[in-house]
């Protein structure tokens, strides 16, 4: 497979010599799922921002789908890359849902009827379909949470990027976005994730980055990452208490999940 | 970087009484309606640099006032061409220097050209240079201490509160739809207006909810309880701020009477 | 001190359900209440209308019941003297601070309440010992981190001497490091004997702080339990649709595999410990230390 995302050697830094990034490569194969964690300021959106030409890279360079993101601007990047934010306040302005979720692919300049397509079946893969002709404010947090995703996926960008898409979402949401994101990685996207829920991170992505002060400490299966202590230390990450309690009991195996620790533990008692 | 923002440093200028700061501020403000001489608005702005180099932040000015350059070049060209139109000047004859057409540029006018946007510099500078060596809610206190109603300095000080969070706010929403393909380079004036409003209805919500949950924040925290109330922070003014406050004021009734004179006009 | 809610009912203008719905329950002093519950199940309106925010300030929705502070209606009370008793914090860090440097911050309630300024100088520079923000007195509040913003906003409340101090979800915009410097400040506090009410949704480390979960469902009460007696009830917790933290989750599961918990652990170093003692055999053996 392709790698449709190639990151290398990047370096960026807002001011002068101040680095948030310092020297980061890797590369992301299409219809991955991926997750980026690290503390506060590792520069995980720093990172991210430069997959949709939100930033330039001071040094080093990034490719998507073969597109130098130097030479290509913001609009035209968005055609592949769809950047979710976190915060669904910040994008919704228009008078009805389908006006909302028509704009992106408006932007990019389909007719009509292509247009049509995309706001129903993004509608409806977010479960809003019927909502079309409510205002946007007059949905719950939780909907519009789903109402901002289902904007970006009506562009049909070939990767989604999601930031911090659960924070400050109630639980039921939570399992709606996963659900939405699942949903999507199974049509082929490819799906760049932050998050600092490490529970989730664990439940429902198999390939994490690590970072941590602007470096990549590590870039492996989520289990693999987990099972670090030193690379978690040093990225100032909890892991779930699945594996807290894996690793009091002196457990051999990280158990990801609930389910993992209930099998490992049942065995072990039985 | 943020227009105004207070910059922290430690210097004789931080360390002042924000009312000594005001007193100069407003003497050099003064001194430049007074007089309309090349020679002295130039010197009234080195002044001000000057200034800004005792407190410490003058690489943060000079940058700022960078931004003033091209209203600086368009008040050049416009004083020294048309001079003549302006209510303000006194018209004599002068020596012609260059000839356009229909325009002239004479010496008279280049003196006028010299002298104003060196005023316009003077004019931004010196309050520019007082919002950056004095922190805000300094300010506000001094209000209050020279009598402004708590009231009016409080409100002052929450507005300026809020203008680093509109630009803020307005950038991650400006980032969020231009992901969305939002194109605000090009385009004509219309196209473009058209443009803001997928940022600017987002920004009034945020700010309106703002504003709402502010309030009630307020008033948990007894906003308002009673007809008074007490204060934490005094200023008091040292020697420096008084000596500054005197010959602040000296200088500038010295201006106006020399003004009064008939002394520092071009032309007169 | 103490706050009694009688059948509260509060619809907001122009809104058609009742946002909360015959409410009914009792603070008692040194409680810590951990109020949970769905987006929009009532838990921000039962904490405004408990802090006097509603009526006195959101004017207009329609009010049925009462809250009595201290035996006194809210109603009839002045929102600033319910402010002495009740303080509140807000979950958007952005809307408390207004303009002041970190000190003033602290120092405007105390302002607002006519102090002296000598006491006022003692409280704050308390406070701002205690909560560690002293180094950052005279600057401002926007130069904190989101975790810094909220503790500073904690104590600014807690400067005013109320008895009880409401948190609306304080830590749902921060990341995880701020999330545990708030969580730590509200464990400080409540070995001071103030009456805690947080309002939050995925409060796994706070859980064994509480002595009372209430659950809100649509604007109704619908458990009002000890932390380990909510989350011993597994049928319970999926009908609610609250965040459960993992290890009662593995516990319920464990549970239903036939193996019993003589108590319901709400942690981690609780779970290891019950299964390490766990009858059976397996972890109290030498394989598990």
């Amino acid at each position: 497979m392709q790698p449709i995302i190639i990151v290398r050697d990047l370096w960026f830094a807002y001011e002068k010599a101040d680095y948030i990034l310092k020297g980061v490569s890797f590369s992301i194969t299409s219809g991955e799922l991926i997750a980026i964690i690290g503390h506060n300021g590792s520069g995980k959106t720093t990172l991210v921002k430069h997959f949709n030409g939100l930033l330039k890279p001071t040094k080093g360079s990034v490719f998507i789908n073969g597109i130098d993101t130097k030479q290509a601007t913001v609009a035209e990047l968005a055609r592949n890359v769809g950047y979710v934010f976190q915060n669904p306040n910040h994008q919704i302005f228009a008078d009805t849902v389908y006006e909302e979720v028509a704009f992106g692919p408006r932007n990019l300049g389909y007719d009509e009827e292509r247009i049509h397509e995309l706001v129903e079946s993004s509608l409806q893969a977010t479960g809003l379909d019927g909502t079309e002709n409510t205002p946007p404010f007059a949905l719950s947090m939780g909907a519009r949470e789903r109402l901002a995703i289902a904007s970006i996926i009506a562009m049909d960008p070939k990767v989604l990027v999601f930031d911090e898409p659960t924070t400050g979402q109630d639980h039921k949401t939570c399992l709606e976005v996963m659900e939405i994101i699942r949903k999507c990685s199974k049509e082929g996207k490819t799906i760049v994730l932050i998050s600092h829920d490490m529970e989730l991170v664990a439940e429902w992505v198999n390939r994490v980055i690590v970072m941590a002060d602007g470096v990549i400490l590590l870039e492996g299966s989520t289990r693999e990452a987990f099972s670090k202590q030193e690379v978690l230390k040093s990225a100032k990450l909890k892991p779930p208490q699945v594996i807290q309690a894996a690793r009091k009991l002196g457990l051999q195996d990280i158990p990801l999940t609930v389910d993992e620790l209930v099998t490992i533990i049942s065995r072990d008692l039985t | 970087m943020k227009f105004a923002k207070y910059i922290e440093r430690d210097s004789i200028v931080h360390r002042l009484d924000p009312r000594s700061k005001i007193a100069l501020c407003l003497a050099i403000i003064g001194a430049a309606f007074s007089f309309t001489y090349p020679l002295f608005m130039m010197g009234l702005f080195i002044f001000v640099l000057i200034l800004s180099f005792v407190a410490k932040i003058w690489r943060e000015f000079m940058s700022q006032t960078k931004l003033l350059f091209s209203v600086v070049i368009m008040a050049f060209v416009l004083w020294s061409l048309f001079y003549r139109w302006s209510l303000f000047t006194v018209v004599t004859s002068s020596r012609v220097i260059l000839q356009l057409g229909p325009i002239s540029l004479d010496e008279l006018g280049l003196l006028y050209g010299v002298t104003m946007p060196f005023r316009v510099l003077v004019l931004i500078g010196a309050p520019l240079l007082i919002f950056m060596t004095t922190a805000f809610s300094d300010l506000s206190t001094a209000l209050v201490q020279l009598r402004v109603p708590y009231k009016v300095a409080f409100t002052l000080g929450l507005s300026m509160r809020f203008v680093p969070t509109i630009s803020e706010e307005m950038e991650i929403i400006r980032q969020a739809q231009m992901a969305r393909g939002l194109e605000l380079e090009r385009g004509g004036i219309v196209k473009k207006a058209r443009a803001y409003v997928p940022i600017f209805v987002p920004l009034i919500v945020r700010l309106l909810e703002l504003a709402d949950r502010m309030s009630s924040a307020m008033e948990v925290r007894a906003f308002g309880a009673y007809p008074r109330r007490t204060f934490y922070k005094v200023l008091s003014m040292g020697s420096i701020d008084y000596v500054i406050v005197v010959s602040s004021s000296i200088f500038l009734l010295l201006c106006v009477w020399l003004r009064l004179q008939g002394i520092g006009t071009i032309g007169g | 001190m103490k706050i009694k809610v009688e059948h509260l009912y509060y619809t907001y203008p122009y809104s058609q359900n009742p946002a909360l719905s015959d409410i009914n329950f009792e603070v008692k002093e040194k409680e810590f209440i951990l109020i949970t519950g769905p987006s929009g199940s009532g838990k921000s309106t039962l904490a405004l209308s408990l802090a006097g925010v509603i009526p006195h300030i959101l004017k207009g929705g329609i009010m049925e019941g009462r809250v009595l502070i201290d035996g006194v209606d809210s109603h009839l009370m002045r929102l600033s003297e319910v402010a002495r008793k009740i303080g509140m914090v807000f979950q958007d860090p952005e809307c408390q601070f207004f303009g002041l440097s970190v000190e003033e911050e602290v120092a405007f309630g105390l302002e607002n309440l006519c102090i002296p300024r000598e006491l006022m100088e003692k409280k704050v520079n308390e406070s701002l010992v205690l909560s560690g923000l002293l180094k950052f007195r005279k600057k401002e509040p926007s130069s904190l981190s989101g975790g810094q913003k909220q503790r500073l906003a904690i104590i600014s409340v807690l400067a005013m001497e109320p008895s009880v101090i409401i948190l609306d979800e304080p830590t749902s915009n921060l990341d995880p490091y701020g999330a545990s410097l708030v969580l730590d400040t509200l464990q400080k506090l409540q070995q001071t004997g103030k009456t805690i009410i947080l309002i939050e949704r995925k409060a796994a480390h706070v859980m064994p702080l509480a002595s009372r979960i209430i659950a809100l469902q649509e604007g109704k009460i619908v458990v009002d339990a000890a932390p380990r007696k909510f989350f011993a009830d597994e049928a319970l917790l999926r009908n609610l649709q609250v965040y459960t933290p993992q290890v009662v989750r593995v516990a319920h599961k464990l549970q239903e595999l036939g193996f019993k918990f003589n108590e319901f652990p709400l942690t981690v170093e609780e779970f290891c410990e019950l299964l390490k003692k766990l009858g059976s055999g397996g972890y109290a053996t030498d394989n598990y230390r």
